[in-house]
């Protein structure tokens, strides 16, 4: 544990992070120089469509990227005042699990089937905590199945994975998450493979169990209603790079890059009817055949067949509003593009995009 | 078995053939060509050394709905609420149990594989995952073409220009016919899994959570494909779905279900503005909303408890055991799907008629 701790430096800032892997067409990075900071209680949500590199930022953040094959070739992860690149594989692993901690996608298959749900959270606790005993760890544990809402915990405690529905067994890895209390929690999905009523539960558990913890969180999804429901900050990418960051409030309301326009209007909404939808074109973009110059170039409707685009790759920069960030060259044209493409897709888009 | 010629795709009507004769034409826009009655799939679940059957998993128990050509029906539900097993008996690539399937007045129920091969002319299916529903070893233009030979639809330069013709129809470009599904992206793939469903020019489509596995702008593509698609075509789309966005952009009409069972059904705009069931209120509140301003988290229906196992439903209302408003008579007595008063939906609830906001 650092001894350090300003209340101003964020729980998580990565700089100009890069990841390379080796693909049949050569180097490729599918994370490629992206910086954001999570600020302490905060939640930051990565949002991006698969390939864009939001997960393997998460598992460079938490020192797990597959190997061999992907590798950190340069920039800086600082968590809580130390540099976590530099590192070693033990250090690494006293802080996962207990200052930093992680929920995944697929609850039933990042649980142990062979051990009891209590014996796996009891293993968390006593990795980072050799004093506890296991009867007190096993109470530790009913108490925090009981705290994310595992009705009858005290017996439950001692079933196996394959006895809990998927639901459950995300409630267990949200026990086992806050178990040492995080100053972040990384969520990689966390909700994707479940129902919707199922989810609804999950999240409302995840919020309070955050609340408890008091941890910031960095969540990663592909889901915008998740994101507007949970996130306080936005971070967009695409290709592996950044293109927007802002406040949740502001990514709904007024996008500033035309792929973060493209997803909301590629969106069908359950509060209201569209007259249609406003799909992006074309593919994205598949590791190691980035396109030159703005990466979302070949699909964008803001860009008119402008050189300018091809030519140069646009720097994510700060724009008026504080704390926002985008990579377009041409921002300052999104505002009435906006007002444009909501007027196309129906007579509800305030609700759809309030205009910027 | 004479050679039958397809409809084109511009909409002239003169050349296409029914699945069952070749003097019936289309059905007329609102005629029902798709009605299920009473369907019942039950599974024998087996147990001990020698399997003996000890009990019945109720799949589908009692599932009833007409699609009128030209519409498209959506089928919501979420995992393990027999929406899919629905869709495969409709198909009967699963034998029902008991129940009705009519095709344009046709029981396709007691119809023997060699009748229904014909009559499947008319009803294709799009499957969730179309790496998984596509030959990896076979190009995608002779994927497209196998339901035409199955049915004896053209020589082989006809069914060339038909491939040709349905690849643009669905947005490919028609040189890629010799391409392997490896080469395409799982948008891509999709598409030439709507193309092939409609080579042999169906009447209606079976579309099992087609846009599920794809990334949001991919997903907007292929619902607007298929919404100018049912447009051009006059379509009818069973759409299986457990997005209730999606269902709400591209349904007409829309069916909720529970454990094997329709707790819901009705016009789409009632559904949305005014449901009636406790069951399709908590799922609507449930999808989060993307407006940070306006989220749902407010006002949200959280269910307590998981959906019980259809191998052992709970008596009379089957959601009675997740629902705020169940009482002793719940437990009793199954509700009906029944019409309420002054709107077209029916609910299978006791107290739905309290229930309207």
């Amino acid at each position: 544990m650092p001894a350090a701790r300003d209340v101003d430096e964020p729980v998580l800032s990565v700089d100009d992070l890069v990841v390379e892997v080796d693909t049949p067409y050569g180097r490729a990075r599918p994370v490629d120089e992206v910086s954001f900071e999570v600020a302490r209680g905060e939640t930051v949500a990565i949002v991006g469509e698969s390939g864009c590199g939001k997960t393997m930022t998460a598992l460079a953040v938490l020192g797990l990227l597959p190997k061999p094959g992907a590798r950190v070739a340069g920039g800086r992860i600082r968590f809580v005042g130390r540099d976590l690149l530099g590192l070693s594989g033990r250090e690494l692993r006293r802080i996962r699990g207990s200052a930093m901690s992680m929920i995944f996608q697929e609850p039933v298959s990042a649980l142990n089937p062979v051990f009891t749900i209590g014996q796996q959270i009891s293993d968390v606790l006593r990795a980072h905590d050799p004093a506890l005993t296991r009867p007190a760890a096993r109470r530790r544990a009913v108490e925090l199945l009981a705290d994310v809402g595992v009705p009858g915990a005290s017996s439950r405690v001692d079933e196996y994975p394959n006895q809990w529905s998927g639901g459950m067994c995300q409630r267990a890895l949200i026990a086992m998450a806050i178990a040492n209390r995080p100053e972040l929690l990384i969520a990689d999905e966390p909700t994707t493979a479940l129902d919707v009523t199922i989810q609804a539960q999950v999240l409302e558990v995840l919020r309070a169990a955050q609340r408890t913890a008091g941890a910031a969180t960095l969540l990663i999804t592909h889901d915008l209603g998740v994101v507007a429901e949970m996130a306080d900050r936005v971070v967009v990418m695409y290709g592996g790079r950044v293109v927007e960051t802002a406040s949740a409030e502001e990514i709904f309301s007024a996008p500033r890059h035309p792929y973060t326009l493209g997803l909301l209007t590629s969106l069908p909404r359950v509060d209201t009817d569209l007259r249609r939808l406003l799909p992006i074109p074309g593919q994205p973009p598949q590791l190691g055949r980035i396109p030159v110059g703005c990466s979302f170039h070949p699909r964008c409707h803001l860009r008119r067949n402008r050189a300018r685009c091809v030519d140069e790759d646009p720097a994510l920069a700060a724009i008026r509003s504080p704390g926002r960030r985008t990579a377009c060259h041409f921002h300052d044209e999104m505002r009435d593009e906006v007002t444009n493409v909501a007027a196309e897709l129906g007579a509800d888009v305030t609700t759809a995009v309030r205009g910027g | 078995m004479s050679r039958r010629r397809y409809g084109v795709a511009s909409g002239s009507t003169s050349g296409v053939g029914s699945p069952l004769g070749e003097t019936a034409d289309r059905p007329a826009p609102g005629e029902v060509i798709l009605e299920v009655e009473d369907l019942l799939v039950h599974f024998p679940i087996r147990s001990g050394l020698l399997q003996r059957v000890t009990g019945g998993l109720r799949a589908v128990d009692g599932v009833s709905f007409t699609l009128p050509a030209g519409e498209t029906l959506g089928l919501v539900g979420e995992s393990g609420c027999g929406k899919s097993t629905t869709a495969l008996a409709v198909m009967r690539l699963l034998d029902p149990t008991a129940g009705r399937i009519r095709f344009r007045g046709h029981d396709l129920s007691r119809y023997s594989r060699r009748q229904l091969r014909d009559v499947r002319r008319g009803i294709q299916m799009v499957f969730q995952d179309p790496h998984s529903s596509l030959d990896p070893r076979v190009t995608v233009g002779d994927s497209i073409a196998e339901p035409l030979q199955i049915h004896g639809l053209g020589d082989s330069a006809e069914v060339r220009e038909r491939v040709a013709e349905l690849l643009d129809m669905v947005g490919l470009d028609r040189t890629h016919a010799g391409r392997y599904p490896h080469q395409f992206s799982g948008g891509q793939l999709q598409r030439v899994g709507i193309a092939r469903a409609l080579a042999p020019d169906p009447q209606v489509l079976i579309l099992d959570e087609p846009v599920s596995a794809l990334d949001v702008s991919i997903q907007a593509q292929i619902i607007t494909l298929l919404q100018d698609l049912q447009s051009r075509l006059g379509l009818a789309y069973l759409f299986i779905s457990h997005d209730l966005s999606v269902v709400r952009h591209i349904c007409d009409r829309v069916a909720v279900m529970y454990l094997g069972r329709i707790v819901e059904a009705g016009d789409r705009r009632e559904i949305y503005r005014a449901a009636a069931h406790p069951y399709t209120q908590s799922l609507l509140s449930a999808v989060p909303r993307p407006d940070p301003g306006r989220s749902g988290a407010s006002t949200r229906i959280v269910l307590a408890g998981d959906i019980p196992s259809p191998a052992d439903p709970p008596s009379g209302c089957r959601f009675r055991t997740r629902c705020w408003k169940a009482e002793q008579r719940c437990a009793e007595e199954t509700p009906a799907l029944v019409e309420r008063a002054g709107t077209s939906t029916r609910s299978a609830c006791h107290f739905a008629a309290s229930l309207r906001s």
